[in-house]
């Protein structure tokens, strides 16, 4: 009773600012217009398929999420292995790593803007070696772009959480594994993986939400109709409400939900398994 | 984060107008009747005298209560003000609230989008004000959201609207999707100021009724040989290739097929045609023959005709495609639009008729041309009576003077009832996108080919949303 006390506030804010609206998004995306429309199925649903550029969209969401996710995770954790060792500067090197963080968007964007323009520091470099420039924004490159800037602006956290994952497995196993006489690589698969297996859970998850706010970045660097391969889920709702079409973009917002919704719990299904397996 | 929010808005707002809405309602056949003293009945007291208007029943309540129009702008306008003052001293039963944003140039961007946004959800919620100046708002979305009500239907109800009494070019030509849904209560005329003496000289024939691009580019081409001026429009490449497409739009994007036709060798070859003009001397920033130019009032077709330096300018309508019907092209300005969802709506619609009588007297060199007939010919009353219109100390003219001349102001009237084609206030994300990445072929940049592919990427996302 009392823990229910202490967390009525959370609880009723999270609910007015979260669930309330949310489920009232999903009301609304069943019905033909906003307040008072009468209920229409699966219409909106339908015609939100219908349009491809709600699809590519979608396919973009998914191929970004796809692409980095894995790349970032695979990336963050070497760095966090390398930087677990005793090392020169590796203090230094841990506080770098955090330091895209605490960078405010605006001037990273610039920055990126500066670098990857047509016009641009990175195409600059081309010419001197000679080479013909690309328009890294306005072609299939931009993804790549993104994936870079997604890359650099998350490592720094996720190896944050790599490393406390790390400093918890206790040293005796691996001294135990170094005694029967295990490599280095059979230390890693055997003790640090299954170890860091709840982290990596965690981490994996807190990546896709990460990827998924990409979006603000690639809005101020490419505006609200960029190329489009980088057309993502939230340019096409950000758009919507611009339009004031909220019935597809509450179509919209809930299928992603409900994708995003199923994707965890399957996750987290897997992660009981494992927990269930590690006993 | 802004979706987020956005999402948030609606959705709060929504819940309270969903929790309010049953209240409103007993409150409605109620008669409103919060607050407000009758002058009507002279005599009566509502206060002291409750009992009365129990007996009076539904009739007195409707007339009894104060009712409040909530009229919302982007810019103060004093123009409103004057409006909201003379209304309020006829109608005392009538309060109209003028809502505004304080804004300064260091932020209007960013108030604009604001107060966009806010005006937007408002009126998705349904809470919105009663009427809106529509000039920054995306008008054409509020009609497909059904948000708007349609003046026509409003101005065949009422018996005491007479619409020969305004510029029915405007009136009829100012409609969105079959219905008149923003109020012009004044226009600009768009144009361009043509050296009439310089290219009679260069000896060149212009039919500005029926010139499509085509015969303006032949036209150029001459005016570039023989005349005297080294260009021919002042303008940019990119605007004169937006107008070209914008004339033809069916030809590049058909929005029901969602698709979009920028690749193609028909595009690619309008995009050199531009480059060629721009290269050739015909479009550049050095005299011509043709300014683009907006007119905003009387004295002002005066001033900026006379502006440019040459002693006969005249308006021409800007080259359209064969199949338009000839006449001029006109900017609606203060649009407003009327809420469908407002609970004053006739009331809302009797302060938009005074708005366009001619009660509300402007000067001649205020901007915009009324759309009230007599309002328009009361302006010309008063700048022959001013004899002449001082240029601007800033402009070309140097604050000198010029003289109202009575066959500019009867040419000027022939312009202004023949304006028939709208030209939107804001430009369309089409446009914007053709624009900006033409830039980079216009500059040399980038081969019409590879900038051709681009618009196709935008436009086709664009319209396949």
């Amino acid at each position: 009773m009392l823990a229910l006390l202490f967390l009525a506030p959370s609880l009723i804010g999270f609910a007015v600012f979260y669930i309330i609206p949310f489920l009232m998004g999903v009301y609304e995306s069943f019905t033909d217009r906003t307040l008072g429309g009468s209920f229409v199925g699966f219409d909106n649903y339908k015609d939100l398929l219908a349009s491809s550029s709600f699809r590519k969209a979608a396919a973009n969401t998914m191929l970004f999420t796809g692409i980095s996710v894995p790349l970032l995770i695979a990336a963050s954790l070497s760095l966090a292995l390398l930087l677990n060792r005793p090392m020169f500067f590796r203090n230094g090197l841990r506080t770098a790593f955090i330091m895209p963080l605490v960078v405010p968007v605006a001037s990273i964007v610039m920055i990126w803007q500066i670098f990857a323009d047509w016009n641009g520091t990175l195409n600059l470099w081309l010419h001197h070696w000679g080479k013909e420039r690309i328009d890294w924004l306005q072609s299939d490159w931009s993804m790549g772009v993104l994936v870079v800037m997604y890359l650099w602006k998350n490592i720094g956290y996720n190896m944050i959480l790599f490393l406390a994952g790390l400093q918890s497995i206790p040293q005796d196993y691996y001294e135990t594994a170094r005694i029967e006489g295990a490599g280095r690589l059979r230390q890693l698969f055997h003790i640090t993986l299954v170890y860091l297996t709840p982290t990596m859970f965690f981490v994996v998850l807190i990546s896709i939400i990460n990827s998924f706010k990409v979006f603000r970045e690639t809005y101020l660097l490419a505006g609200d109709y960029p190329y489009d391969r980088i057309y993502m889920l939230q340019h096409y709702m950000n758009n919507m409400f611009f339009s004031l079409d909220i019935q597809k973009l509450t179509a919209a917002a809930t299928l992603m939900v409900g994708c995003i919704v199923l994707f965890v719990t399957g996750l987290l299904r897997a992660e009981r398994r494992f927990r269930d397996n590690m006993e | 984060m802004c979706i987020l929010t956005g999402l948030l808005l609606v959705f709060t707002l929504a819940a309270c107008s969903g929790a309010n809405g049953s209240g409103n309602h007993t409150e409605g056949s109620s008669g409103n009747g919060i607050g407000g003293g009758d002058v009507s009945g002279g005599t009566s007291d509502p206060a002291g005298k409750p009992g009365k208007g129990d007996q009076e029943g539904e009739t007195a309540t409707t007339d009894k209560g104060k009712k409040t129009i909530v009229f919302s702008t982007f810019w103060q306008d004093d123009k409103f003000e004057e409006a909201k003052k003379k209304y309020e001293a006829l109608h005392p039963n009538i309060e109209i609230k003028l809502q505004h944003i304080d804004t300064d140039n260091e932020h209007v961007e960013a108030d604009l989008e604001k107060f966009a946004t806010t005006t937007n959800t408002a009126m998705l919620a349904g809470k919105g004000p009663d009427l809106l100046e529509m000039d920054k708002l995306p008008i054409e979305d509020y009609v497909k959201r059904g948000l708007l009500a349609d003046f026509n239907t409003l101005m065949e109800q009422d018996k005491g609207f007479n619409k020969a009494d305004y510029f029915t070019n405007i009136l009829d030509n100012a409609g969105i999707g079959g219905g008149l849904y923003g109020m012009p209560l004044s226009f600009f005329l768009m144009g361009f100021a043509g050296d009439v003496d310089a290219i009679a000289k260069a000896g060149v024939q212009i039919d500005d009724k029926s010139w499509s691009w085509e015969d303006f580019a032949q036209i150029s081409k001459k005016l570039v040989k023989d005349g005297d001026y080294p260009n021919v429009i002042a303008s940019m490449p990119g605007s004169i290739l937006t107008m070209m497409v914008t004339d033809n739009y069916a030809t590049y994007i058909d929005v029901k097929k969602g698709k979009a036709s920028f690749e193609t060798a028909a595009f690619t070859d309008l995009m050199k045609q531009v480059k060629t003009m721009a290269d050739d001397g015909v479009i550049g920033q050095e005299r011509p023959y043709f300014f683009p130019t907006q007119i905003n009032s009387p004295g002002d077709y005066l001033t900026t005709l006379k502006g440019y330096l040459a002693k006969n300018m005249s308006l021409y309508a800007k080259p359209h495609t064969k199949e338009t019907s000839p006449g001029g092209y006109f900017r609606s300005y203060r649009t407003i639009g009327l809420s469908e969802n407002s609970k004053v709506k006739q009331e809302a619609w009797d302060f938009v008729k005074f708005m366009m009588s001619e009660e509300i007297a402007s000067s001649p060199l205020s901007a915009g041309f009324p759309i009230n007939k007599k309002a328009y010919a009361n302006q010309l009353e008063e700048l022959k009576k001013m004899g002449s219109v001082k240029g601007h100390e800033d402009g070309p003219l140097h604050g000198a003077s010029v003289p109202v001349d009575d066959a500019k102001i009867e040419q000027l009237t022939g312009y202004v009832n023949g304006a028939i084609h709208q030209v939107a206030y804001q430009s369309s994300k089409v446009e914007e996108i053709i624009y900006n990445e033409s830039l980079a072929f216009f500059s040399g940049q980038k081969t019409a080919e590879a900038v051709a592919k681009l618009i196709q990427n935008k436009v086709t996302t664009y319209i396949n949303e």
